[in-house]
């Protein structure tokens, strides 16, 4: 557990954000309600989005193997896309809220993280490593960087990110009909 | 030479005296500056996509430009009560279609497929109307059906019949046709006008149906940033995270800013007044607008932010309230002015059946507006059943409601408990009643009330016909899942926005 405290400090830092950006607009004060909303609401998206460029360099740092620092890596934004599915049991069945995980943004979102894992081994690589061996230690986690955010950049400017979208939904209609059991 | 009558001839002339005197002479009386009411006269619906009943010059928003729907308002009346009764595209697509609640027209959601059944269109073609549908069809099903009785048909299935503000891919008459223009709604423009100003020895109707204003918004480079210097004040609920939490990236919101995405909103409003203006010039250089019916409409209303609410799909007035503006010069003779009786979509086909001269079947759950353009104050119906079936992923249970004059009652299916507004003191809804000694006096009446409408319009019958459970709150869901449905619903009360979305 020790060796995901980084981990686990982002995704606590996720969670009160979460909640006191949900919180803020409760505010009487409309200038507090938006001070407090931008704050954690930038927050929030940070340590969901970006929250890889802290935690993997830390824990790269400190020594931790390659198969903790990418499931730490992923803890944050799959405890982010859980909770967003969990919350989608106000209107849907158990097996939708679950097919919700596959939505477009999370799959950019899984993109993505994977991206700035590649990025961040790169980077620590070329710091770490002696000189002689500096190309070719970063030539696979480099690639993976490519592709991962290549990848997700394409499912977000596909048609606005909409082309994208439109294939979940035919998706659901394949698996759930109209979801409002029509026979 | 002088003839004497017999006693049917005499009988036959006093009746039509009598009637002369109680209701006036029928044709120049009721005509507006002398305009004599046509026989038949062209009928043509504008529908617009999620536009907010006051995001308009004529309906009070306070700046955007809207110069031609103002002067189709200045010429003609709104209806400031104007509602929908499902707040959702599709369903309520087939309402203003065919005239019937979602539970009879079995359009449930945007994926329920449509079976057909009798649309307005359909009834005035087989009385002898040219009828043709431009623009957003929108309707569940694979592709686009096959529909004989319109003499023209334009329109998309491009991302999943959303289509695209420019770029789309047309059907015409069910081939694949290249696009002229790169603009959509100056495209389906061109159609309608040339459809409408055609040569013709017959009536017709002309179904012109806009993307705008669905999201994403884009609008022509002529309009882009037009409002980008106005100084006004989102919803207080709002922030700058707003379009990118609690699912509203689903929503086509997510770039930029919450207020740049409102401008946006605008724009595209705008850029489709431009083409609704064009129209209109046309109709009136064609010398149509005397016997032309004009409506425009929409299919939703919007929520930009109140009760820290995104989109359709809400009970909220500003979800299921919708602008409405009428031109029948033959028929109004107050131009200018405002009708306050309580219209539904699902008046469109009845209204139109009538300007057909056609009896209206007992099938149809709307009814006819036209008397309310003649007599300002003429009672109208006092409540509406208000329905709504989840739709994948927004994050909306089923609900069935009543909206009255004063008041408006709402039961999920699951998670949230009922809700009743006193509109007459609460028109922002922001005090529910349910469950205070103020509502429970209001209860019973209500519920009453919203039994009654579900027996009047077959709710429970349709639902069970087309294999939906009907929703009975008491018997929902099993006792797991009421537990934690309950459970999601104090957390959400807490954390996730404080009421039912």
């Amino acid at each position: 557990m020790k060796s995901y405290k980084a981990a686990i400090i982002l995704m606590t830092c996720m969670l009160v954000s979460w909640l006191v950006y949900n919180l803020a607009w409760r505010f009487e004060n409309h200038t507090l309600h938006q001070v407090i909303a931008f704050i954690f609401g930038s927050t929030l998206f940070l340590s969901v989005g970006f929250g890889v460029f802290i935690v993997y360099p830390i824990m790269f740092i400190r020594g931790v193997t390659c198969r903790s620092r990418i499931i730490a890596s992923f803890l944050t934004p799959l405890v982010w896309m859980i909770k967003e599915s969990a919350l989608l049991y106000v209107s849907f069945s158990a097996t939708e809220c679950l097919y919700y995980m596959l939505n477009p943004l999370n799959v950019a979102i899984t993109l993505v993280v994977a991206g700035q894992v590649g990025l961040s081994e790169t980077v620590m690589r070329l710091i770490k490593e002696k000189d002689s061996r500096r190309l070719s230690c970063v030539i696979f986690p480099l690639i993976v960087s490519i592709i991962g955010f290549s990848s997700a950049l394409g499912i977000l400017m596909w048609g606005q990110g909409e082309n994208a979208y439109v294939i979940f939904l035919e998706n659901y209609r394949a698996i759930f009909g109209s979801g409002v059991d029509v026979r | 030479m002088t003839r004497k009558l017999n006693r049917r001839e005499f009988c036959q002339y006093l009746s039509a005296a009598a009637l002369t005197v109680l209701y006036g002479l029928p044709e120049k009386s009721k005509a507006q500056e002398g305009v004599a009411r046509p026989n038949r006269p062209n009928i043509i619906l504008i529908l617009a996509d999620n536009v907010q009943h006051n995001a308009l010059g004529c309906t009070g928003h306070p700046f955007i430009q809207t110069p031609g729907l103002n002067r189709l308002a200045s010429q003609g009346i709104i209806f400031t009560n104007t509602f929908n009764t499902t707040s959702l595209c599709s369903p309520s697509r087939a309402s203003i279609l065919t005239g019937l609640y979602a539970h009879n027209h079995g359009v449930l959601n945007n994926y329920t497929v449509w079976r057909g059944g009798l649309t307005f269109l359909e009834a005035l073609k087989t009385a002898g109307y040219e009828t043709a549908f431009f623009g957003k069809w929108h309707m569940p099903g694979k592709g686009l059906p096959n529909l004989p009785y319109l003499d023209q048909f334009v329109s998309y299935t491009y991302r999943e019949g959303q289509g695209s503000y420019f770029n789309c891919p047309l059907i015409v008459d069910g081939k694949d046709t290249p696009t002229r223009k790169t603009c959509l709604t100056e495209e389906l423009t061109d159609y309608a006008i040339e459809f409408a100003t055609r040569q013709r020895a017959t009536p017709f109707c002309l179904y012109l149906s806009h993307r705008a204003a669905h999201p994403p918004f884009k609008a022509p480079r002529d309009i882009r940033g037009m409002y980008a210097e106005q100084k006004f004040d989102m919803p207080p609920e709002t922030d700058f995270w707003f379009s990118k939490t609690n699912q509203n990236v689903f929503q086509g919101i997510m770039m930029g800013s919450y207020k740049e995405q409102y401008l946006k909103y605008l724009e595209v409003i705008t850029a489709m007044d431009k083409q609704v203006a064009r129209l209109l010039d046309a109709i009136d250089a064609a010398g149509l607008r005397d016997n032309t019916f004009i409506i425009f409409m929409s299919d939703n209303g919007m929520m930009w932010g109140e009760h820290r609410c995104h989109g359709i799909r809400r009970y909220r007035e500003e979800s299921i309230r919708l602008p409405c503006i009428i031109r029948a010069p033959w028929l109004i003779k107050d131009p200018g002015s405002h009708r306050r009786q309580m219209i539904l979509n699902i008046d469109l086909a009845p209204t139109f059946l009538e300007l057909g001269g056609i009896n209206l079947p007992q099938s149809m759950d709307g009814v006819s507006i036209l008397p309310y353009l003649e007599t300002p104050d003429l009672p109208s119906r006092d409540a509406f059943l208000l329905e709504f079936f989840k739709y994948f992923p927004e994050n909306t249970p089923s609900y069935v409601g009543v909206r009255t004059n004063t008041h408006k009652y709402v039961e999920f299916e699951k998670t949230y408990g009922p809700q009743l507004y006193d509109l007459s003191v609460d028109s922002k809804e922001q005090n529910n009643l349910y469950g205070t000694k103020e509502g429970d006096q209001l209860l019973p009446g209500l519920k009453g009330r919203l039994e009654s409408l579900k027996q009047e319009t077959g709710y429970c019958l349709g639902l069970a016909r087309k294999g939906v459970s009907p929703l009975c709150l008491s018997e929902q869901g099993d006792d797991t899942q009421s537990f934690i449905s309950a459970l999601f619903a104090r957390f959400l009360s807490l954390f996730g926005g404080a009421v039912p979305q």
